[in-house]
């Protein structure tokens, strides 16, 4: 398995491909009786998947003077982040008391994962340089946050970005896994 | 298994009234352990609860 490859940058706007840590996403807000309760998942490390020139229009209309606001997002899709020991057995979200399923290391399973062979994830292994340990993006557990969330939190939870042509990579697969097309089971009834 | 913890959380509940609102039992986040290499921990649930406001937060601001 190819190296994915990392860079820093040290521009204020959000980019695709950027690597944020400790990022949090509101699972619901519930008020009962006069309490307010908010659930947030955080999630340890989570990368941005939203087009970057949709990032870069965003950014431009957000700090020049334009006439309209006809360019600001309204949320950044992200997806998170698993070690992927974790995954091998299925207890990547188990403090959510989430069971996965297990794919294991050494067979056949754990080779396909780690060759990106299946569509759902992207297997990422870094330079020893680079503080992240060898992850999985599930892109079947794709969520949004706010631009402003994302701005507030990006000088304290940026890692690192992933590089170009590696990032396409990631959105090429996850845009064909978001495209998929579901057929139907077929029914036995049926001819 | 959610951790719990106090946290204003702006108008909705202001901080003397959010102090009596639940108990806080904080349990430390996996990233805030960790030393050398980010993403070894687990993604995790943080349930925040305080008292809404008597008169913050419950407006209807629809023009």
């Amino acid at each position: 398995m190819q190296q994915t490859q990392v860079l820093k940058t040290n521009g204020s706007r959000l980019c695709q491909g950027d690597i944020l840590k400790d990022v949090h996403w509101v699972e619901y807000v519930a008020e009962r009786s006069g309490v307010i309760e908010v659930a947030r998942v955080v999630f340890p490390l989570a990368i941005v998947l939203t087009q970057d020139c949709d990032l870069e229009q965003d950014h431009l209309f957000r700090i020049e003077s334009r006439a309209t606001q006809d360019k600001w997002l309204i949320s950044i899709l992200m997806a998170p982040l698993y070690n992927v020991e974790h995954v091998y057995q299925g207890e990547h979200l188990s403090e959510l008391d989430i069971q996965m399923e297990k794919i294991p290391k050494s067979k056949s399973m754990g080779n396909f994962l780690r060759n990106n062979e299946r569509p759902r994830y992207h297997y990422m292994e870094f330079d020893e340089s680079v503080p992240i340990v060898p992850s999985v993006i599930d892109f079947k557990h794709y969520f949004s946050v706010t631009v402003n969330y994302l701005m507030e939190i990006k000088p304290m939870a940026y890692v690192c970005s992933v590089a170009p042509l590696f990032r396409e990579d990631i959105a090429q697969r996850f845009a064909s896994y978001l495209a998929r097309v579901g057929l139907p089971v077929p029914d036995s009834t049926c001819f | 298994m959610p951790t719990e913890e106090q946290d204003p959380f702006g108008e909705y509940a202001p901080a003397s009234q959010t102090d009596a609102a639940s108990p806080v039992s904080q349990k430390p986040s996996p990233v805030e352990v960790e030393s050398e290499k980010y993403g070894i921990g687990k993604p995790h649930r943080i349930i925040v609860r305080g008292n809404v406001a008597a008169d913050s937060g419950t407006k209807d601001k629809r023009k």
